[in-house]
């Protein structure tokens, strides 16, 4: 039996923590610039605010409902996500950390009849001692792990547990359950199945196998066993694995000229090269994305992103910015408002496994040298000490105007209580 | 860490007139060859880090002012216990009375009157009050 823990509306459980004044009223999370909302408590689903709805669209009803709204404090998240990871890894055998707010757990060799009554027990402890509240879905596969826990959420009185393992169960639920809320369909997907005639995830699973493998490849394959109770997706060592990585930014002001765009972009690259180096590994594929203001109907729209393939996987900043800069090129048109841009590196191979290729321009050795050079003096003496020169030290405004304190990181800001 | 069969204290022995010094003993756990870390607070005040927040004391009419508590969320409330409660929309320090099944808030403030809680309320107990540490 494999079990996921999910953090409920976590960002919001992270603020209310340290504001109970706030349970049982509505709470939103507002992304970097306060541009759109992350993260909602139920009582702002309830009034109909749609995930990353942006916040001039439900001002009106944010203001009439009186909201309460945060600027996203990543410190406080990362910390409080520690520490829920953390109480899960005391309490059980083995687990992987899937994302900042769920982790899986392996409850292999338990008695399943004891399963239900460990993971109550389990979520009130971490509730308890952390102040998060979590919902831990238990189920034959890592899919259907996802769908029970979504069941804690839905029915409270399962008081943050939910096992799920008789197929006769497992049938009822997938019978309601829309294929898109699966994991690993995506929006995509669920659209194609829809095509097909499949609505439900229970319509999925009654498909042959072959009819899945000719429109979604192996991974439809893989979901497709999955919600069959065959588990096919293995708990991984945290944070390996990973496909791909992106940064992107939603700016605070509209971006017109190319060298303003390119100057991010380059910044972004750095800091891609950086991190994929850290871990080890070299991207083979490049994906530069720019993007208009969607929300401004009446302004001219672009929606571009551009891919490169690398003959040889590369983890070089220089070579990464001349990727991404031979993409903006292409894709850039003056005459228009950027409002975001990013880059996403994929098809992500272990630094050691890269083979060059036989007509291979760049010198990697010297490359490589350089860029253990840079790393070195930038965590040496601060991040951005040293600089490819298109950043031109422009700054992205990043507006967080209802930042919480930072109360389990910064001393001027922890909480503060009366006599 | 220290087992503690194998330290000797100083002075331990002292029936038989040998008086150990630490560090000098083949058998002590000192004499490995490696050096034991600076003695570190946060080990000794924190017995659950992801439980533990640190918590500042706000009464500017009293010496308290600005004293560090260190909180864990982990520990049950219990009789004679402080703890950062959480009431009428504010962080107040009370002390616990456990009575006949009772749990009660007491004020640290003598002027208040008690207040009756459901045992294990963790709406209203935010922590358990570990360590108090007093500025000189």
């Amino acid at each position: 039996m494999i079990g996921l823990c999910d953090c409920n509306n976590f960002f919001v459980s992270c603020e209310r923590v340290f504001r109970p004044d706030l349970n049982g009223r509505p709470v939103a999370v507002l992304s970097g610039n306060d541009g759109c909302i992350i993260a909602r408590s139920n009582e702002v689903k309830a009034l109909g605010i749609k995930m990353g709805a942006p916040l001039y669209q439900v001002k009106a009803i944010v203001q009439q409902h009186n909201v309460s709204l945060f600027s996203a404090n990543h410190q406080l998240y990362s910390d409080m996500s520690q520490r829920v990871m953390l109480t899960l890894q005391e309490h059980v055998p083995s687990m992987e950390v899937y994302s900042i707010d769920e982790a899986f757990i392996d409850y292999g060799g338990f008695q399943i009849d004891t399963l239900q009554q460990r993971a109550v027990e389990l979520s009130r402890i971490v509730r308890r001692n952390t102040g998060i509240p979590v919902s831990i879905g238990i189920a034959p596969t890592k899919t259907l792990a996802k769908i029970a826990s979504r069941l804690c959420k839905k029915y409270p009185k399962l008081n943050g547990a939910c096992l799920m393992y008789r197929p006769e169960d497992i049938e009822k639920v997938l019978r309601t359950l829309p294929i898109g809320d699966v994991w690993g369909i995506g929006r995509k997907y669920s659209k194609l199945l829809n095509d097909m005639g499949i609505q439900t995830a229970y319509d999925f699973t009654q498909r042959p196998s072959i009819q899945i493998d000719a429109r979604m490849g192996i991974s439809g394959v893989r979901t497709w066993k999955e919600l069959r109770g065959d588990s096919c997706i293995e708990l991984a060592d945290t944070y390996t694995n990973q496909q791909s990585i992106s940064t992107s930014r939603t700016f605070s002001k509209e971006m017109h000229t190319i060298e303003e765009l390119n100057s991010v972009l380059t910044l972004f690259a750095s800091n891609i090269s950086s991190k994929l180096r850290k871990q080890g590994s070299c991207a083979g594929q490049i994906t530069t994305f720019i993007y208009t203001n969607k929300h401004r109907e009446d302004e001219p729209q672009r929606h571009e992103n551009h891919q490169i393939k690398l003959s040889v996987p590369s983890d070089s900043t220089l070579e990464i910015i001349k990727m991404v800069t031979l993409s903006l090129k292409e894709i850039y048109r003056s005459g228009y408002g950027y409002k975001r841009a990013g880059i996403t590196v994929s098809n992500l191979v272990p630094k050691n496994a890269v083979q060059s290729a036989i007509f291979d321009e760049v010198d990697r050795g010297k490359h490589s040298k350089l860029m253990q050079s840079i790393d070195k003096l930038n965590s040496d003496f601060g991040k951005s000490t040293i600089l490819i020169a298109s950043h031109s030290g422009y700054k992205i405004n990043t507006n967080s105007r209802h930042i919480s304190p930072n109360y389990t990181t910064d001393w001027d800001d922890i909480l503060e209580v009366k006599i | 860490m220290f087992n503690s069969d194998n330290i000797p204290f100083l002075g331990s022995n002292l029936d038989d007139r040998t008086v150990t010094p630490l560090g000098d003993d083949s058998q002590s756990a000192t004499s490995t060859n490696h050096l034991r870390p600076a003695l570190d607070l946060n080990r000794e005040l924190i017995k659950s880090p992801a439980s533990t927040f640190f918590v500042r004391l706000r009464d500017h009419s009293t010496e308290a002012e600005g004293d560090l508590l260190i909180v864990d969320k982990s520990i049950n409330p219990h009789d004679g216990c402080l703890v950062v409660a959480f009431m009428d929309g504010e962080f107040i320090l009370k002390r616990v009375k456990i009575e006949d099944n009772t749990t009660w808030l007491i004020p640290a403030n003598s002027s208040c009157q008690p207040t009756r809680i459901e045992s294990n309320n963790e709406d209203t107990v935010w922590g358990v009050v570990r360590y108090l540490i007093k500025k000189m």
